[in-house]
């Protein structure tokens, strides 16, 4: 039977598409006082092009005041439901992924082999459903093009090396398994059931159709239409002389487009290097329109979308508001944030992860409603709250139920206001994760998250006019959405899954979404390459018009390279060429003013070619062209000043260092060991000791010197003050000594940092820590045989110190310090100042102290001043032989007791958190005699 | 037609400066030209930046051609074709240029990335993988040192770190896994794991007989007091088990070097075997630490490489070299038909770029490709590259694959490039005389075989640009003073010396070469104070600006509220007056800014924030200061598709990010390595004073052939252990201090070859007590150039014009560059209304009016609910008029309403497959029903519209009027769309009442139908509802107002909830 052809009806080009297609639509459509399109239905290829078109019909129609009746319009991927009665649901990709993933774990390894020789294990269900959702992909794509797995097969046979018969076979299996599993829950497969009905001649319409500058479609759009055939006219946007480009649905001919030549002239051709030259030379093009065009005349086209960033930070910059519909997405938003946090929460959590979540935005406000609710006040705020904790304890994961302050460290008598503030942050935190369970079917999970995102935002209104809050308004309607097609899951599939998972299911496939600003006035809008052809602007210019982008080509492809695509007769690079060319055609034509940019690098520095549509042209233009496009670059002009405004540029910054505030509240006391930082910088030392300056934050991977320190200094403080009735303290047994302070490691360890909870690298340190402590045993259990005693020994609780002065006056300077231990030889007469070293360099007192001639610490000489004022209990000071000393807890077990006084080493390097303040990063620094400034 | 044949597989050692791209184009046009189709040749590189000049070059030369008859016959020259037109050349050229999207010419790894990719599935790769940034890389990293650490067995993992860190300056745990991943990685998946078990393991004397011979030597006779001085040197390291400080000297390392006298005394025979047996013992226990450490060392890579490939397994990110390994280690898809098909096309020619780079693994997955195109007739095989210039060993290129080609592939050709094309005439010479003189250091020590081996093979190099003007010489800076580091002296003195240059000759590019990013920040300081703009190629990270630093301590505060130095930072810089912070003591204000800034970061995103503080510190900058914190703004912008909830994340971004200051100046500073395939007209080098070969590599390997994987590894060992190693180890510390010190030489010689005209290379002045040249460049360089230098001299070595800028063309200035940019950007005023990108709404969307409680917006649907409203909806369409007779009864007229096949029908449309069929009849029952409520019904008949009054019109209502004379039309579904102040207000009104006179429309009556299941006791509830749904209905009024410009007061409008049958007026 000779179907009857559809009609078409050429537009012509000269005027922008949409607005010919209103025009025509109109023509067509009145009749007296009235403009019933009710009976129509407009496909178009973007919605963003449906919703224009409306437009401009409620504009004519309000102009001409008639009662006009909007048209039915809508996109190709929906039109085919309208033209046939599907008999059961659809349904939906997660359905579909879910049975796909269960048709695949049920295949039998030899065959699925042949496909997948590296299949998931067998519970790893994220898994396979990435897999599902590969071959959803493919099953959408083939069967958009009236294909199944089976005639690929066919198809591929035909080819030349083909060598994959065995892979499409096993393909062709478990799609046949998945359609029979969908049919037997009673959903249908949409792309499937478009093909059942082409087949059974189902379609059919007592409406008009209306093809708007659809100039590819493919081949089950094709079919169905053709059944409807009498009621479809087909928009073409091209004058009817070029009829001959275009099939008889008013699609592109592949064939006749890659030739086509692109009238672009030279000087609609700018040239520019990276992004911020791109961005650069659009503002150029603005500037060089000279006023006349309103900002919504104009649009911004961009080929390859990651320009836009680049493009939106040039026009703010330049005063110049823009519009770009993809600038948020979903992902970005702060319930997502949210709940992906939440997701990814390990049980215990990660402490990195908790520390995320505290410091989004709505959950920081949540928790301190709930703090102030249950009347609880921190001593810092709870983010500092954390930072600390991390500091002390370098959590790897964090378990709420173990944060008990009472226990935390027995070493420690006095409040630990730390871990109290942080037990209190973390019981709201505790109890929010603690009503989810663990595992729950994925309906449930949409009811745990929505209360989960219930109980954060309980009490927010959003306003639709705040354009801010209207996003958020749109985030959370995507994400209640994303939740609501858990319920269609037939019972069977719906499998049980923690909430990584569920996140994983519902809400990562949504992340991309972008939630378009909603519109407003005096806005340049940003648009994608593909919506602009439609575009009616009269003034554009297109980034980016290189190869790779206009047209965009694939690379490999796993399943259907371009050579099997083209057998097939699906889209392949030359329909993707003859749809570019033709938008470029009609860019050129239908535009009052086009520019378009050509780079030399995309965003991430790799080169780009030009679009090769601008070698479409006769020879001159070709060869001219390439010498300009593939020579060197002429030298890029300089970009304009986008921060400074018109204001001069001082020749130096005045950012100087800040001057220490003289007279400073000087302390009055200074501890023995702050002379090493006051001789190696005086400025550094302001910055700290008088100003107090330390940094903050909660990124460690194990104990930092100073933490692993101040572990072994418990540890031997304990032992210094151990009860000597015990006689461990007298021991000359080095096992007993040994064991003693073993044990007190352990304890430390296991309440300090928690053996659970700690990173792991903090578990081997103990142990390093373990084995010094061994040797010191050895080295102690001797020195009390040959009749040493301790006499005094550090305790950090009591913070006691020893004080001496000097001068007087005004400059009068009290010196106190903290002796680790004194030792006591009663023989000899010997005091022994003893301070422990855990570094592991174990650099000697001398070199220590003086370098290079210089003194850099004072800390011994020092404490022979304070042992000299201080009381022991039954020895006189006074008459006793002073020594000092170092006992060193290197690495290397090896303990040598430390060679006395005095001194060289190497100049202090400051890579410091101080290094913002005194600038040490700057090229070149201010000690030069730069006028920047200088402490 | 005459064609010169060219050998169809060649290799090309191409020395610098003599055209390798240039060679390389010409083979790619030869091929173009003899009719081969581009996706046939494959053309690879290390760099995009060189892979896209090698296309540019290809097209370019063929425009050239095209346009031009000298350049064609240049062309139709180099590829051996004198019929080669410039009508042929635009031919080729416009088939090319339309073909752009099938050139394979890229990087290597992006060629790895295609067959990859293509291969996914049968390659075990993560389903949709990509390759993630270093910033991921580091990530997982961490995340696979600390698995390594929680999952291992302690006392294990204490063993391995007490193995790796022995005799190394000691990090932290982590550190120390972190650094052997670094370093060794690459090579432990590059090595069999035999290999790193290969060492001896000798055995030692038991205890007693160590002990026993201790003992006899102690008791042994000693001649002279230095021998038992010695010997008691010699046990007590013995005793303290310290066998390398024993090896070290006295009469052991004698008796180890094999010498048979010490002290001018012969060693008695019994007293060596005695010694003999306790360096055997020494050997014993310093090999097996060895082997020990090598195993643990490779222990540690292998289960940091389960968790790696584990972790990049579920973040299903990958980076080039994993590419590369996998694809190296598949050999299957290596077939050429399974490789041509999926990546449509078949490689048949292939062009190999500075093959010396080429690292094992790459070559294991080019090879069974370059072998097949060698075995078989119609491909070809180019490679072209310079081991001269084999400056990435660090990254793994070696480049002997290079002479190992000639074995791997059958019949190669080869030839050698020396004449430069680049270099004038006295900088060729000195590169001359620099490398065929190296062997002229006198004391070059474990260094003079490597060095002698790269000077054997220096090929005598000449210049084609015999005419060039040019200049070279190498000179003392001057001699530091007392408290002067040699460097620094250095650097000022280059810099005085390239202010010179650029003043003597402002047309000319100066190329300041030095060894590291810290010297590259020092010279652009230094040349800034000397008033030279200079830019830096690679550049620094931002944070060299003390603005950047300043908008970091502020993300930093946001993060960190409790972080003192940032609030210290912030409170006393310009950013203070724009922040609500007045000190750094202030724990509550810092808080609130934190709270603020981390709100608004997530609102607003980094770029709007970053921008905004940029400005306001912009007025307290310089140029270059707000040319970083524009960097930095573009940065923020950028990262913000990327970014996270932690400041933290995007703070290492910029501090870790080399970002190059944009200004392109003729004086650039880099790094030698950075130089690579540049030029520059002046050169100036003042950092050649460097030790040669640094640090030793931390473990050195052997391959049974370049190209395979090592199948010796060892850890390195100190020069005494070395000598107790078998011969095959030795070897493997042999060549790898040749190894470093050829690599060592490939970079001078990078850095002498780039310069066009002038070569000025700046060495520090001879210290004082100099007794031997130092062991560094310049040090090489004195010795190769100026051999004896008369003391005192400062300029040791100079060859050809001082003055030679004066014989080049002036300048033509650029017009570019004196262009202003272009001016300010104006637009059109905005029109009082827009009219184009309405805002779309539907009269349903408001529902609820303008605020909405996220509470309500996550309520679940109820089940089946919208489905069944569809439903009702879709009946409602039926019905135009009810019975008018049915009012007193309560029963329906059959004949007005649809039948329930009709009802099904629709339902079966509505909601295909939903309804039941029993459920179905219950819903049409109930529906029925509903009809028959009294006011529903009341509505929905003719009667209703009798008199206006009793429709509730507004203010203003219509004119009253008769039954008789009006008529009545009913729309359902009447969709509308108009435009509502700046929006399109679309939708469809349920039930459109038209009332006519004549010609006339008096009034109209909007009817909504509404299936909520409503409590009919509750009036709260029905007020609640009403209230919510006025905003929709109001909309409704609006739409009919407009559509037939009819005053509102005339639009009654009126909602009915079904299920209570309560109809309300509005
Ligand atoms: S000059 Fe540097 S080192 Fe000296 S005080 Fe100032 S900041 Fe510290």
């Amino acid at each position: 039977m000779a179907r009857m052809p559809l009609s078409l009806e050429f537009l012509g080009w000269t005027d922008p598409a949409l607005p010919a297609a209103a025009e025509w639509l109109v023509r067509r459509g009145k009749a007296g006082r009235e403009l019933d399109l009710g009976r129509t239905i407009l496909v178009l290829p973007g919605s963003r092009a449906g919703r224009r078109l409306l437009e401009l019909l409620v504009e004519r129609a309000e102009a001409e005041s008639l009662l006009f009746t909007p048209p039915k319009i809508t996109t190709e991927h929906e039109l085919p439901e309208l033209l046939y009665q599907p008999k059961l649901p659809f349904a939906s990709q997660l359905t579909q992924q879910l049975v796909w993933a269960e048709v695949l774990q049920q295949t039998l390894p030899d065959i699925r082999q042949h496909f997948l020789p590296h299949p998931p294990a067998a519970g790893d269900l994220t898994k396979w459903l990435q897999l599902a959702d590969m071959l959803r992909r493919l099953h959408v794509e083939l069967a958009a093009d009236g294909l199944n797995f089976r005639q690929v097969l066919e198809a591929g046979s035909s080819l030349a090396g083909f060598a994959e018969h065995d892979r499409w076979e096993a393909l062709a299996q478990i799609q046949a398994a998945y359609l029979r599993r969908l049919d037997s829950l009673g959903q249908w497969d949409k792309q499937t059931a478009r093909l059942v009905a082409i087949e059974q001649r189902e379609p059919h319409t007592d409406r008009e159709i209306v093809l708007v500058g659809m100039a590819d479609l493919n081949r089950a759009q094709r079919q169905m239409l053709d059944l409807v055939a009498e009621q479809v006219t087909s928009l073409v946007f091209a004058p009817a002389e070029l009829a001959e480009r275009f099939d008889n649905h008013g699609c592109l001919i592949p064939e006749a487009w890659t030739e086509a030549p692109l009238p672009l002239t030279d000087d609609q051709i700018v040239r520019a290097g990276g992004p911020a030259e791109q961005a650069e030379a659009v503002t150029d093009w603005l500037a060089g329109l000279g006023g006349k065009y309103r900002a919504e005349q104009i649009v911004i086209g961009v080929a390859d979308e990651r320009l836009a960033p680049h493009l939106a930070r040039q026009l703010a910059q330049c005063g110049v508001r823009s519009r770009w519909v993809e600038a948020r997405r979903l992902s970005e938003t702060p319930p997502y944030r949210l709940l992906q946090l939440i997701a990814e929460l390990g049980r215990p959590a990660r402490f990195a992860d908790l520390a995320s979540l505290v410091r989004h935005p709505d959950f920081y406000d949540w928790l301190e409603r709930e703090l102030a609710t249950a009347g609880q006040t921190l001593h810092n705020d709870p983010l500092s709250a954390l930072d600390h904790y991390a500091t002390e304890r370098v959590p790897a994961k964090f378990d709420a139920a173990r944060l008990d302050p009472a226990k935390l460290d027995p070493a420690r008598q006095s409040q630990d206001q730390h871990a109290e503030d942080l037990a209190k942050v973390c019981a709201p935190v505790g109890k929010l994760l603690d009503s989810l369970p663990k595992r729950q079917s994925l309906r449930e999970w949409g009811q745990s998250i929505r209360q989960v995102l219930g109980e954060i935002y309980a009490g927010r209104t959003l306003d639709r006019n705040l354009p801010a809050q209207r996003m958020l308004l749109q985030a959370f309607d995507q994400i209640a959405g994303g939740l609501a097609e858990f319920a269609t899951i037939p019972h069977p599939l719906e499998p049980q899954t923690d909430l990584a998972q569920a996140f994983h299911l519902a809400l990562s496939p949504m992340a991309d979404t972008s939630l378009p600003p909603p519109a407003e006035s005096n806005v340049v809008e940003i648009l994608g390459w593909l919506e602009l052809p439609l575009d009616d602007s009269p003034a554009a210019i297109v980034t980016t018009f290189n190869e790779g982008f206009v047209p965009s080509s694939t690379g490999s492809d796993p399943f259907l390279p371009n050579r099997l695509r083209q057998t097939l007769g699906i889209v392949h690079n030359d329909r993707r060429l003859a749809r570019d060319a033709y938008a470029a055609s009609l860019l050129v034509h239908s535009r009052q003013k086009l520019c378009v940019v050509v780079a030399r690098r995309d965003v991430e520095q790799n080169p780009l070619a030009p679009s090769r549509l601008l070698f479409a042209a006769d020879t001159a233009t070709i060869t001219r062209r390439a010498l300009a496009f593939f020579g060197e670059a002429p030298p890029a002009r300089p970009r304009r000043n986008l921060l400074g405004g018109k204001l001069p540029i001082l020749p130096v910054s005045n950012l100087p260092v800040p001057r220490p505030a003289i007279p400073a509240e000087l302390p009055e006391r200074f501890s023995v060991t702050s002379f090493r930082a006051y001789l190696s910088c005086p400025y550094r030392y302001y910055l700290r000791q008088v100003l107090g300056l330390v940094p903050l934050t909660d990124s460690f991977s194990e104990l930092d010197p100073a933490a692993f320190g101040n572990l072994l200094h418990s540890v031997l403080e304990r032992f210094g003050r151990a009860d000597d009735a015990a006689g461990v303290r007298g021991s000359t047994e080095p096992a007993r000594v040994f064991e003693y302070l073993s044990d007190w490691l352990t304890s430390l360890y296991r309440y300090r940092f928690g053996e659970a909870d700690s990173r792991a690298a903090v578990r081997i340190q103990v142990e390093q820590a373990r084995a010094r402590l061994r040797s010191f045993s050895d080295w102690q259990a001797e020195r009390t045989r040959t009749g040493w005693r301790i006499v005094h020994s550090e305790n950090s609780e009591e913070r006691r110190s020893f004080e001496c002065s000097f001068g007087d006056g005004p400059s009068a300077a009290t010196i106190h310090g903290r002796i680790d231990r004194i030792d006591y030889h009663e023989a000899t007469k010997v005091l022994a100042i003893l301070d422990y070293k855990t570094a592991e360099s174990g650099h000697s007192p001398e070199k220590t102290h003086r370098q290079k001639g210089d003194w850099i610490d004072l800390q011994l000489p020092l404490y022979r001043h304070l042992a000299g004022a201080s009381q022991l209990p039954q020895i006189s000071v006074a008459d006793c032989r002073l020594e000092l000393g170092y006992v060193l807890l290197p690495k290397d077990a090896l303990i040598r007791q430390g060679v006395f006084w005095p001194p060289a080493g190497d100049p202090p390097a400051f890579a410091d958190d101080l290094a913002p303040i005194t600038q040490d990063h700057r090229l070149g620094s201010w000690r030069d005699g730069d006028p920047g400034g200088t402490p | 037609m005459s064609k010169t044949a060219s050998p169809a597989h060649l290799v090309i050692r191409a020395s610098a400066g003599t055209g390798k791209t240039y060679q390389l184009s010409s083979r790619y046009l030869r091929l173009l030209a003899s009719g081969v189709a581009p996706d046939q040749i494959l053309a690879t590189t290390f760099t995009r930046k060189a892979a896209g000049e090698i296309q540019d070059r290809v097209l370019l030369r063929l425009a050239q051609a095209a346009a031009d008859s000298n350049a064609c016959r240049a062309l139709a020259e180099s590829i051996g074709d004198a019929s080669f037109t410039p009508a042929r050349a635009a031919e080729l050229l416009a088939g090319t240029a339309r073909q752009l999207h099938r050139l394979r010419v890229g990087t290597l790894d992006s060629y790895f990335l295609q067959v990859a990719q293509g291969f996914s599935l049968e390659l075990g790769f993560p389903l949709g993988w990509s390759i993630g940034d270093e910033l991921t890389e580091t990530a997982v990293r961490e995340e696979a040192v600390e698995q390594v650490l929680a999952r291992g067995d302690l006392q294990e993992l204490l063993t391995l770190l007490h193995l790796l860190a022995k005799g190394e300056a000691t990090r932290g745990v982590s550190r120390i896994i972190h650094d052997t991943v670094r370093e060794l990685f690459a090579l432990y998946r590059q090595s069999t794991p035999d290999a790193w078990r290969k060492l001896p393991r000798p055995r030692g004397l038991s205890p007693e007989k160590l002990a026993e011979t201790i003992a006899a030597i102690a008791a042994y006779p000693m001649p002279t007091s230095q021998w038992a001085t010695a010997r008691e040197k010699d046990l007590t390291s013995a005793a303290a088990a310290d066998w390398t400080t024993f090896l070290e000297k006295g009469l052991a390392a004698k008796v180890l070097a094999g010498e048979s006298l010490y002290y001018k005394k012969p060693i008695p025979a019994d007293l060596a075997e005695l010694y003999q047996k306790l360096l055997a013992h020494a050997r014993s226990v310093l090999l097996n630490q060895l082997a020990d450490q090598t195993a643990a060392t490779h222990d540690l890579l292998a289960r940091f490489g389960q968790q790696h490939e584990h972790l990049q397994s579920e973040r299903r990110s990958l980076r080039f070299d994993d590419v590369a390994h996998k694809l190296s280690a598949a050999s299957s898809i290596h077939a050429p038909d399974r490789l041509a098909f999926r990546l449509d096309g078949d490689v048949r020619h292939l062009l190999l770029d500075e093959f010396q780079d080429t690292s094992p693994v790459q070559w294991q997955v080019l090879r069974p490709l370059a072998q097949a195109i060698t075995r078989t007739t119609g491909g070809s095989f180019f490679a072209v590259g310079d081991t001269k210039q084999a400056i990435y060993g660090w990254r793994g290129g070696v480049a002997e694959i290079f002479d190992a080609l000639d074995i791997e592939l059958t019949g190669l050709a080869g030839q050698t490039l020396a004449q430069s094309y680049r270099s004038s005439p006295p900088v060729i010479d000195t590169v001359n005389l620099v490398f065929q003189n190296l062997t002229q250091h006198p004391n070059l020590d474990a260094y003079a075989a490597g060095v002698a081996q790269w000077q054997s093979r220096f090929p005598i190099h000449s210049t084609a640009k015999t005419d060039l003007p040019g200049y070279a010489c190498l000179e003392f800076a001057p001699p530091p003073g007392a408290d002067e580091d040699e460097s620094e002296v250095l650097f000022r003195y280059a810099a005085e010396e390239v202010a010179r240059h650029v003043q003597e000759a402002p047309q000319c590019s100066v190329g300041v070469l030095v060894r590291t990013n810290a010297a590259v920040a020092r010279m652009i300081y230094l040349l800034r104070r000397h008033d030279i703009p200079a830019s830096e190629e690679g550049g620094n990270p931002l944070r060299d600006s003390p603005a950047v630093e300043l908008i970091l301590s502020l993300l930093r505060l946001a993060d960190h509220p409790g972080d003192r130095v940032a609030r210290f930072h912030l409170a006393s810089s310009p950013l203070a007056v724009h922040l609500d912070l007045s000190g750094h003591r202030d724990d509550r204000a810092a808080a609130g800014l934190a709270r603020t800034l981390r709100r608004r970061l997530a609102d607003e995103g980094y770029g709007a924030i970053i921008y905004d503080f940029a400005r306001r510190l912009a007025p307290a900058c310089d140029r270059r200061d707000q040319s970083r914190l524009q960097q930095l703004v573009e940065l923020a912008y950028e990262y913000q598709s990327e970014s996270s909830l932690r400041t933290d994340d995007f703070i290492e971004i910029v501090e870790t990010r080399r970002i190059a200051d944009p200004s392109s100046a003729d004086v650039r500073v880099m790094t030698i390595h950075q130089a690579k395939g540049l030029e520059f007209d002046v050169v100036v080098l003042p950092e050649l004073n460097g030790r040669l070969s640094g640090q030793p590599a931390p473990v050195v390997a052997g391959r049974p052939s370049p190209t395979e994987p090592a199948s010796f590894v060892c850890r390195y060992a100190s020069a005494e252990v070395q000598q107790l190693l078998p011969a095959e180890f030795q070897q493997l510390f042999d060549d790898d201090k040749r190894r470093s010190i050829a690599e060592d030489l490939c970079v001078l010689y990078v850095a002498l070859t780039r310069a066009v005209h002038c070569l000025h290379m700046i060495v520090p002045a001879p210290k004082p007590n100099e007794r031997t040249i130092p062991k560094t460049y310049a040090g090489l360089l004195r010795a190769a150039l100026a051999g004896d230098t008369p003391p005192g001299a400062s300029r040791l070595f100079a060859i050809g014009d001082p003055r030679w800028f004066t014989r080049l063309p002036p300048r033509t200035p650029d017009p570019h560059l004196a262009a202003e940019p272009a001016g300010e950007i104006r637009l059109a005023p905005p029109l009082a209304h827009r009219v184009r990108g309405l805002e779309r709404t539907s009269p349903s969307s408001l529902e609820g009016g303008r605020v909405v409680s996220v509470a309500r917006l996550l309520e679940p649907p109820p089940a089946a609910a919208f489905e069944f409203g569809t439903l009702i909806h879709a009946w409602m369409q039926e019905i135009e008029w009810l019975a008018e007779t049915a009012a007193a009864s309560g029963k329906m007229a059959a004949g007005h309403l649809p039948a329930d096949a009709r009802l099904k029908a629709l339902a079966a449309q509505a909601a295909p497959g939903l309804f039941r069929d029993a459920d179905l009849a219950a819903h049409i029952a109930a529906w029925r029903k509903q009809l028959a409520m009294p006011e529903v019904a009341k509505i929905l008949r003719r009667s209703f519209y009798a008199d206006p009054r009793s429709l509730g019109f507004g203010a203003a209502p219509p004119p009253a009027w008769k039954p008789a004379e009006i008529t009545l039309a009913v729309e359902n579904e009447r969709s509308f769309a108009i435009r509502d102040g700046d929006e399109l207000l679309s939708g469809s009104i349920d039930r459109l009442v038209l009332v006519r006179r004549g010609d006339e429309l008096l009034a109209a009556d909007v009817i909504d139908f509404k299936t909520d299941s409503l409590d009919p006791h509750g009036t709260n509830q029905l007020d609640d509802r009403v209230e919510h749904y006025r905003p929709q209905i109001e909309a409704y009024r609006r739409a009919v107002a407009k559509l037939y410009g009819l005053a509102p007061a005339r639009i009654a409008a009126r909602l009915v909830f079904l299920a209570t049958g309560q109809v309300v007026s509005l």
